[in-house]
């Protein structure tokens, strides 16, 4: 399949979770802005729109309402909200397929804790796609001495970390003789099941031959997990965010365990004003940083060497 | 001995009638039991493992007795239709379609508001919602025992009684 063709069936199937009206709005779009569609967005009292280069398109004229957002939830989940309960607390879930949906709205609080969404009003469809091959040129750089690097990919929202971690992931996995790659046992922690989008049992996505997924469980409990259980030579997680995961990935770390992550920031020197990536690269756990540049559709890798 | 043979064959046949609404009145009974008992087993796949809807019906449809493994069969085989149908609609299709819960309109009713939270909400409200309906259902299937204990009686003497006052007529 060509990779333009392929672009247009994700994002084909990727609105089949929409409103039947709105995934009729949708489909009448040119087959170029089908290919380079990210995100379908639902606003509540506001005309549906899909992210093209940066920029919302509004499609068709009826605005949004609650019963197309709850259409929505419904046919995303397959009527069973109280199973993405938990990762809906987190302001999203992901839906067959490996389709994120980020979720706006009023938000149910008891003791300090969001315990769920009390009415969700806006609703992001965003559409995830394999590039394989996108890791091939970075391969080379955090390969040293045919030994895979512990790497952090970063990038500001939406360039495409969670894409390049998965092709890195799939070649450490599947190992590739001609580049000296040997096949790893890696465990993904994938907490928001956007890398390897298990669903039903099944990873929806490839993330290589010899990668067990850890999915929609936290990080932190789920590296410990991995460590326990699956004997990785390679832990991989997407987004690190919280002091625990921190922890964990240190803990992987001493034990010898080769950590592949990726975090939000504009680039390295951003990475190391944030308290909580400070820690880490001061824990010298990372030897490569990857950082991810976006112009328009393109994407361009630097990668760059941590100091130790 | 032609007119005994025809008086033997009325009294048989209005007895049967009778025996025939007795065994209706108790298979609605058992029918409203089985709905009752799987709504404790929904309820605790919901709260305990947050079993996802599919799959949820596909363990009502084996387990569940007979009939209500046939609602949660249909509702299975509607669940293509999410999208173009809400939930509670392809909910309701189906409690429409299941004749052989023999439901009087009240309890198609209840099971109807049931739908209406199914999937939709968390499993904290849905198990309010499902003991909501269990207590409501569980009335009904009360009532409906008593009303069997109390006509199963009516209905077979009245059965025998209509036999004879139909001989006797005739003869």
């Amino acid at each position: 399949m060509e990779k333009t063709d392929y672009m247009v069936s994700r994002y084909d199937r990727a609105i089949m979770l929409l409103p039947h009206t709105i995934r009729q709005l949708a489909r009448s779009l040119d087959k170029e802005e089908r290919a380079s569609a990210e995100e379908v967005r639902l606003r509540t009292g506001e005309v549906p729109t899909v992210l093209i280069d940066g920029q919302e398109k509004e499609i068709g004229r009826e605005k949004v309402t609650h019963s197309d957002i709850r259409g929505l939830i419904e046919l995303a989940t397959q009527a069973s909200a109280h199973s993405a309960g938990e990762a809906m607390k987190s302001g999203f879930f992901t839906a067959n397929s490996g389709y994120r949906i980020g979720l706006g709205g009023s938000v149910s609080v008891s003791n300090g804790e969001i315990i769920g969404f009390r009415e969700i009003s806006s609703v992001s469809l965003r559409i995830s796609r394999e590039m394989r091959g996108c890791a091939d040129e970075i391969m080379k750089k955090i390969i040293k001495i045919g030994k895979l690097q512990s790497t952090i990919l970063i990038s500001p929202p939406g360039c495409g970390k969670t894409t390049l971690l998965r092709d890195i992931i799939r070649t450490v996995s599947n190992g590739c003789l001609e580049r000296g790659i040997s096949p790893h046992r890696v465990a993904l922690c994938d907490e928001r099941g956007e890398v390897a989008a298990m669903y039903s049992g099944v990873m929806q996505m490839d993330v290589g031959r010899h990668t067990d997924v850890i999915d929609s469980c936290p990080k932190a409990p789920g590296v410990m997990m991995a460590l326990r259980a699956l004997n990785p030579q390679v832990i991989a997680l997407d987004e690190i965010t919280a002091p625990k995961d921190v922890e964990a990935m240190e803990m992987a770390a001493n034990c010898g365990v080769t950590l592949l992550a990726t975090a939000h920031a504009e680039n390295v020197s951003d990475l190391k004003k944030r308290a909580l990536y400070k820690r880490l690269l001061e824990a010298e756990i990372f030897r490569s940083a990857v950082v991810i540049e976006r112009r328009g559709n393109d994407r361009t890798y630097h990668c760059e060497e941590l100091e130790v | 001995m032609i007119k005994l043979i025809g008086s033997i064959l009325i009294i048989l046949g209005t007895v049967l009638c009778g025996l025939k609404s007795i065994l209706k009145m108790r298979r609605r009974v058992k029918s409203l039991r089985s709905v009752c008992t799987s709504l404790g087993i929904m309820e605790s796949e919901i709260t305990d493992r947050l079993t996802p809807m599919p799959e949820l019906l596909e363990i009502l449809s084996d387990e569940a007795l007979y009939p209500a493994s046939e609602l949660y069969s249909t509702v299975k085989g509607k669940l293509d239709h999410l999208g173009n149908n809400s939930f509670s609609e392809l909910w309701s299709d189906a409690l429409d379609d299941a004749a052989a819960l023999m439901l009087n309109a009240h309890e198609k009713q209840i099971l109807c508001e049931l739908g209406m939270s199914l999937g939709r909400y968390n499993a904290y409200e849905q198990k309010k919602a499902i003991e909501y309906t269990l207590r409501r259902l569980e009335t009904q299937a009360k009532k409906a025992e008593r009303d069997s204990e109390k006509d199963s009686r009516v209905q077979a003497v009245l059965g025998l009684a209509a036999g004879i006052f139909t001989v006797i007529i005739f003869i």
